[in-house]
């Protein structure tokens, strides 16, 4: 029969309490006062054979309490959970193993747990040694083991057994890039024997590599349910506006607007950033960015500039411009103008970026915004002030012999 | 108070310390007033330095080459067994500050005990206060009980307190290493600030960069003795010990110029000789940096994994950096060539190294107009509204 699980209205609650007397009253007075803490509220959902479900969300958002609950380790405070077929868990990879044994002994250990006979272990055990590619430490105990080594030995057992519903929280960060891809390949052929897999991971990429249906979960909803590029497209972008909204409240004292005198404002200071290009506060380098400036000041006013600062957050002043304000006067007689870099060289810090209007040297209004630089891809062993391009081609000019 | 005296803040001479380990009957005999006997440990050997005022000295060692016990000793927390520390003004020690307090305490408690140990006056309190939570960030949280808070929490009371005071000598371990980037760079803000108003202080720690960034003069400590002492750039290139590759396979010739020209906002083209001896997959790496010792240490460009070539000869690299973003001024060249990773776990092997950090780097001088930024973006800028 095929497996299958379906989720009716599931919910965990989490009483909080056990904190005594002053402490009640202080520091967990907030808790107290909203009440239980729900780490999973209402939760319906079906997983049919062959998907491979993925999980993902911040942290705290009830994701390894759903997991736990399917896996049978604790049981919803309400609504039910059905599951055909026989579930295998790897909570945290390495916790089953005992130390004192082998990997070897292990092996055999958890296969009589897992119901199988010693004949039924002997079959795959050389495969599972083969897979975990753990060398002479096989016979080693494995308290000698790194933590890398205990995740691949875990891995290789469980999904050598031959498991009907595989849940994984987290397993995949463990061991090198080499053992992840063997992983993934390995996850995906269970799968197609028509089994569930359910993985909760924090590696976007892993998610989109492994799965083929993915679960955002918030504050114990399910926030979205979907393809893992829609989802992880949408969650990523959700986390960033998070993290601008927070960038924004950290440096809320550094933001401002002033005028100084009649006739002269900066009106708006927007940054873009991307393909077609977003109004934001967290920029990706190296994409396509654009800075658009409107302002007021008066007109005929020859002397008066428009000057734009970009100062990192240490005090290291990078960009230093000042443009002739009636340049880019507009038709209704207001200034507006773009400055375009393409792509954005900053390297990845936090930055004050400036705007002033000035008459000669006369500042007569100002306007301050904050905005952070990241790079997905940053180079190893540094952290430049610029992520700009340096090529090098090397011309063969003399052979070897003439060199020495 | 002679002319010798006031240039220095502080001045230890001919400093050791040691400490015996096995304890057998020690609290007896510390009792009777006997020798201490036994296995010793010398933390410090015949340390003797002066810093000048106005300036910070910078110590640079791996854990357990004494640099905490030297701060201790110089701060007066540990006596020395032999030798004299001198100080001239009043010393905050900027070390194990989690440790004096009591947890029990909220960051204001902590914060107004700290300020009276150190002898604040009662009418400054209140407005050394504000400004300690005003630096700190820890808004309603500097009201809560210091063991609520977390070590990042903690470490930005402790140093918003110990700053907030203009002290004449600061012993920094480490410190600035805590918080988020932001903070660290309030950190330097106001050691920079404290140091201009006429500051001096003592820095021990392993990261060189910290010690670039404050210091002009600095010591190596090993083993409890100062290994080298000079300009902090020596000093780094000491300490780090990188050691020099033979260049068997790959190497930089010895006929690349040693100082490079360039210029700021145009293409730049720099022409070094490589030499490949033994076939191998060989590729170059390249950093850009300003080293202005005491004042500041920036990557301003770096690129990685440029793939050279494979064969043996002798090759012309033309390095081009389009529209050289760099401000004028004088910079290191540095230049790695390695064997390519063809994935991330593979072994790093170092075929031949021109870095200012073990001593051999190349210089470039960056010609043109003096610029306030610090760099020169390329940019392209137009009226709002017209298409490009």
């Amino acid at each position: 029969m095929d497996s299958r699980i379906t989720l009716h209205e599931v919910s965990k609650i989490f009483p909080v309490g056990g904190m005594s007397g002053q402490e009640l009253f202080s520091t967990a007075a907030q808790t107290a006062s909203t009440g239980d803490k729900i780490a999973v509220a209402r939760v319906s959902l079906t997983i049919q054979h062959g998907e491979r479900l993925g999980i993902i969300g911040r942290n705290g958002a009830g994701k390894s309490t759903l997991l736990h609950m399917i896996a049978g380790l604790s049981s919803p405070t309400s609504g039910s959970i059905e599951i055909n077929g026989k579930v295998t868990s790897v909570m945290t990879l390495g916790v089953g193993l005992r130390d004192d044994l082998s990997g070897r002994e292990n092996i055999y250990v958890d296969g009589e747990i897992q119901g199988k006979t010693r004949h039924e272990v002997e079959q795959v055990i050389n495969q599972i040694i083969a897979f975990a590619d753990l060398g002479e430490f096989i016979d080693f105990p494995v308290r000698t083991y790194s933590t890398g080594m205990k995740g691949r030995l875990a891995f290789s057992m469980i999904s050598h057994i031959d498991p009907e519903i595989l849940i994984i929280d987290e397993a995949l960060s463990v061991g090198d890039a080499t053992f992840s891809a063997k992983a993934t390949t390995r996850i995906k052929e269970i799968c197609a024997r028509g089994k569930i897999v359910i993985i909760v991971s924090h590696g976007m990429q892993s998610v989109k590599d492994i799965c083929n249906r993915c679960l955002w979960m918030e504050n114990g909803h399910v926030v979205m349910d979907g393809s893992p590029e829609a989802v992880t497209k949408a969650y990523i972008d959700s986390v960033r506006a998070a993290d601008e909204a927070q960038l924004m409240e950290k440096f809320r004292n550094f933001i401002g607007v002033r005028s100084m005198q009649d006739g002269w404002a900066v009106k708006q200071v927007e940054i873009f950033n991307g393909e077609p290009g977003e109004q934001r506060f967290l920029l990706e380098a190296g994409q396509p960015t654009r800075l658009e400036v409107r302002a007021v000041t008066p007109v005929g006013e020859t002397d008066s500039g428009v000057h734009v600062r970009i100062t990192r957050l240490d005090d290291l002043l990078i960009f230093d411009e000042c443009f002739p304000a009636e340049a880019f006067r507009l038709c209704d007689q207001s200034i507006g103008l773009e400055i375009e870099m393409t792509p954005l060289v900053l390297g990845s810090a936090i930055y004050r970026l400036d705007v002033s209007l000035e008459a000669g040297a006369t500042v007569c209004a100002e306007s301050s915004s904050i905005f952070e630089v990241f790079a997905f891809n940053p180079p190893r062993g540094g952290k430049p002030m610029l992520l700009y391009p340096i090529t090098a081609l090397a011309i063969p000019t003399d052979s070897l012999d003439e060199v020495r | 108070m002679s002319e010798r005296q006031q240039d220095v803040a502080l001045r230890c001479v001919h400093v050791e310390k040691s400490y015996p380990v096995q304890n057998e009957l020690r609290v007896w005999r510390m009792l009777f007033g006997a020798e201490a006997r036994g296995k010793m440990i010398h933390a410090l050997r015949d340390i003797s330095m002066s810093i000048p005022r106005g300036k910070i000295v910078g110590i640079l060692g791996k854990n357990g080459a004494g640099k905490s016990t030297l701060l201790r000793v110089l701060g007066g927390v540990y006596q020395p067994t032999r030798g004299r520390v001198e100080a001239h003004g009043q010393i905050a020690g900027l070390f194990e500050l989690g440790g004096m307090g009591n947890p029990h305490l909220t960051g204001r408690e902590y914060a107004t005990r700290y300020l009276r140990v150190m002898g604040a006056q009662q009418k400054d309190i209140p407005i050394l206060l504000e400004d300690i939570q005003e630096f700190s960030e820890l808004e309603e949280a500097f009201d809560h009980r210091v063991r609520t808070y977390s070590s990042g929490m903690g470490a930005r009371l402790y140093f918003s307190t110990a700053t907030a005071l203009q002290n004449e000598i600061y012993l920094i371990d480490e410190l600035l290493s805590v918080g988020d980037e932001h903070f660290q760079a309030k950190c330097w803000q106001r050691m920079r600030q404290r140091l201009l108003n006429g500051a001096s202080g003592v820095l021990v720690t392993h990261d060189w960069t910290a010690v670039l960034k404050l210091c002009e003069q600095a010591h190596v400590i090993e083993q409890g003795r100062f290994v080298f002492s000079g300009p902090s750039d020596q000093v780094v290139v000491s300490y780090l010990k990188i050691r020099v590759p033979e260049a068997t396979v790959a190497r930089l010739s010895s006929c690349n110029l040693q100082s490079h020209v360039v210029h700021s906002g145009q293409d730049a083209n720099i022409l070094i000789w490589v030499d490949i001896l033994e076939p191998a997959p060989v590729d170059l790496a390249i950093s850009i940096e300003t080293l202005r010792i005491g004042i500041g240490w920036e990557i301003v460009l770096l690129v990685n994994d440029i793939a050279l070539a494979e064969q043996p000869g002798k090759y012309a690299v033309n390095v081009s950096i389009s529209d050289l973003p760099l401000a004028s001024g004088e910079y290191s060249l540095n230049l790695f060539l390695s064997r390519r990773k063809f994935a991330p776990q593979d072994a790093t092997v170092i075929y031949d190294i021109r870095s200012w950090t073990i001593g051999n780097g190349y210089s470039l001088q960056v010609k043109g107009a003096v610029t306030s930024a610090s760099a020169k973006l390329p940019y392209a800028v137009r009226r709002l509204g017209v298409e490009a």
